[in-house]
């Protein structure tokens, strides 16, 4: 029995689509080496993202989560971090197995598919034209479009405006606590990725609707709106 | 041109409709139910802007920042709702110049909205009994999302509705909830000096521009180039 007929599916990217952090490590370590500073393991950096890219390169340059960066230091940094990154963008990237069959699932449904990211745009669209996943989506929404980004409810309810529907009929796929928190405040359903990044803490402890160990599993969980 | 906007939304209570003396009959209606004193029109003037809740307690404790007692809260609640549900419209006006304003905002070809933190089954009769409802392309009520003004939640919605980036879109409206939801949202903002805001003068929270009547459109608002 499908858990969900939503009116709408959002996917996030970065830990629940593909696995970015060969890119991003890659990117901070080229950018550590820049500034003359020590160089981070993936492992750090998987734990750093999920927040966009100025906490990560603050948390690259400290060596720790919630480390305090001086702002001229920090903007040397990220500037470095886009330079090294536009390089290494999707060029290490890999999809997590089951996404195909998850977003091709999702496109028999009829109803819009969105991607809601908090990467800026200018690293967005040409990774998901490397991948091969742009074609999956009406509408992508990044973390530079609005004002506001997730954890906030705004991204998610600029496309369920976008789309003409009821927030609490939609549903928002994510991997990290800020995915969970911004479908929590929009009214939307979440349901979890178990392999995805959550700064290195369980996504379960914070009980979201469903967690899936595969995209492929939404087969199951979803069903078309009910008319 | 000050403004070039391809989206308007308009706030309801004290920017579009003067719905303060259907309330105060709801309220003093309430308190002849509950044994309590009438309250006076200066007062639920203050008192209005924050959703029915906040003015049944204000009503209440005769206190803009009054909480009652539970009990006595949950007893007047369906009591006033049900009051108000039929003085809604009866009593109200549109303010002058709203008609001209809106008229004007539709001749430049730019979406129109309402968002109000009223809930829907109080804003709609309203609306329509106003002869308001037809104009407005979109109506967020305060119950449509889970969230309301001050955050920028509905603005945002409904800047998505209509497919508008939110620098591109104006708020009008005549309440520090208005200033505070347009700001966060990324909305300009224009407030009306007639409005409510709990007795303080608007122009402390420096809204982009005060005017006294919509019909002063024409000199802020413009086509975009």
């Amino acid at each position: 029995m499908p858990q969900f007929a939503p009116n709408l599916v959002l996917f996030d990217l970065d830990g629940t689509l593909v696995d970015s952090v060969p890119d991003l490590h890659e990117a901070v370590n080229r950018m550590l080496a820049e500034l003359g500073r020590p160089t981070r393991t993936i492992e750090q950096v998987r734990d750093w993202i999920g927040n966009g890219i100025k906490p990560l390169v603050s948390c690259a340059l400290t060596g720790q989560m919630d480390g305090k960066v001086d702002e001229a230091l920090l903007d040397e940094a990220i500037a470095a971090f886009d330079r090294a990154y536009q390089a290494t963008n999707g060029k290490f990237t890999r999809i997590f197995p089951g996404v195909i069959e998850g977003l091709e699932y999702v496109r028999t449904l009829d109803i819009p598919v969105g991607l809601m990211t908090n990467t800026p745009r200018a690293y967005t669209e040409p990774l998901l034209a490397e991948t091969g996943l742009l074609r999956f989506f009406d509408h992508v929404h990044c973390g530079d479009d609005l004002p506001v980004q997730k954890p906030d409810a705004g991204p998610l309810l600029y496309v369920a405006g976008w789309f003409r529907v009821e927030p609490t009929g939609a549903l928002m796929v994510g991997d990290s606590i800020s995915d969970l928190n911004a479908a929590r405040a929009a009214g939307f359903n979440i349901v979890c990725t178990s392999y995805g990044y959550n700064h290195g803490r369980d996504i379960r402890d914070y009980n979201p609707d469903a967690m899936i160990d595969s995209l492929d599993e939404l087969k199951s969980l979803l069903a078309g709106a009910t008319t | 041109m000050k403004f070039t906007p391809k989206m308007v939304l308009f706030d309801l209570d004290g920017t579009l409709i003067d719905s303060v003396p259907d309330l105060l009959v709801a309220v003093n209606q309430m308190q002849d139910e509950l044994g309590l004193p009438h309250r006076a029109e200066a007062d639920v003037r203050n008192w209005v802007g924050n959703g029915i809740e906040r003015l049944v307690e204000r009503a209440l404790t005769n206190d803009l920042h009054g909480t009652p007692d539970a009990a006595l809260f949950d007893k007047a609640i369906p009591i006033f709702k049900r009051l108000y549900a039929e003085s809604n419209g009866k009593h109200s006006c549109v303010f002058p110049g709203v008609k001209e304003g809106i008229a004007y905002v539709k001749s430049l070809g730019l979406s129109v909205g309402c968002v109000t933190n009223k809930a829907a089954a109080f804003t709609l009769p309203l609306l329509k009994d106003m002869g308001l409802l037809d104009s407005f392309e979109t109506v967020i009520a305060g119950d449509t999302l889970p969230l309301k003004k001050p955050d920028p939640a509905p603005l945002i919605y409904a800047a998505g509705w209509f497919k508008v980036h939110p620098r591109e879109a104006l708020m009008i409206g005549d309440s520090i909830s208005d200033v505070k939801a347009a700001r966060a949202a990324g909305f300009s903002i224009i407030c009306m000096s007639y409005g409510y805001n709990h007795g303080e003068d608007i122009r402390n929270y420096h809204p982009d521009a005060v005017i006294d009547s919509m019909a002063e459109f024409p000199k802020l608002i413009g086509k975009a180039s």
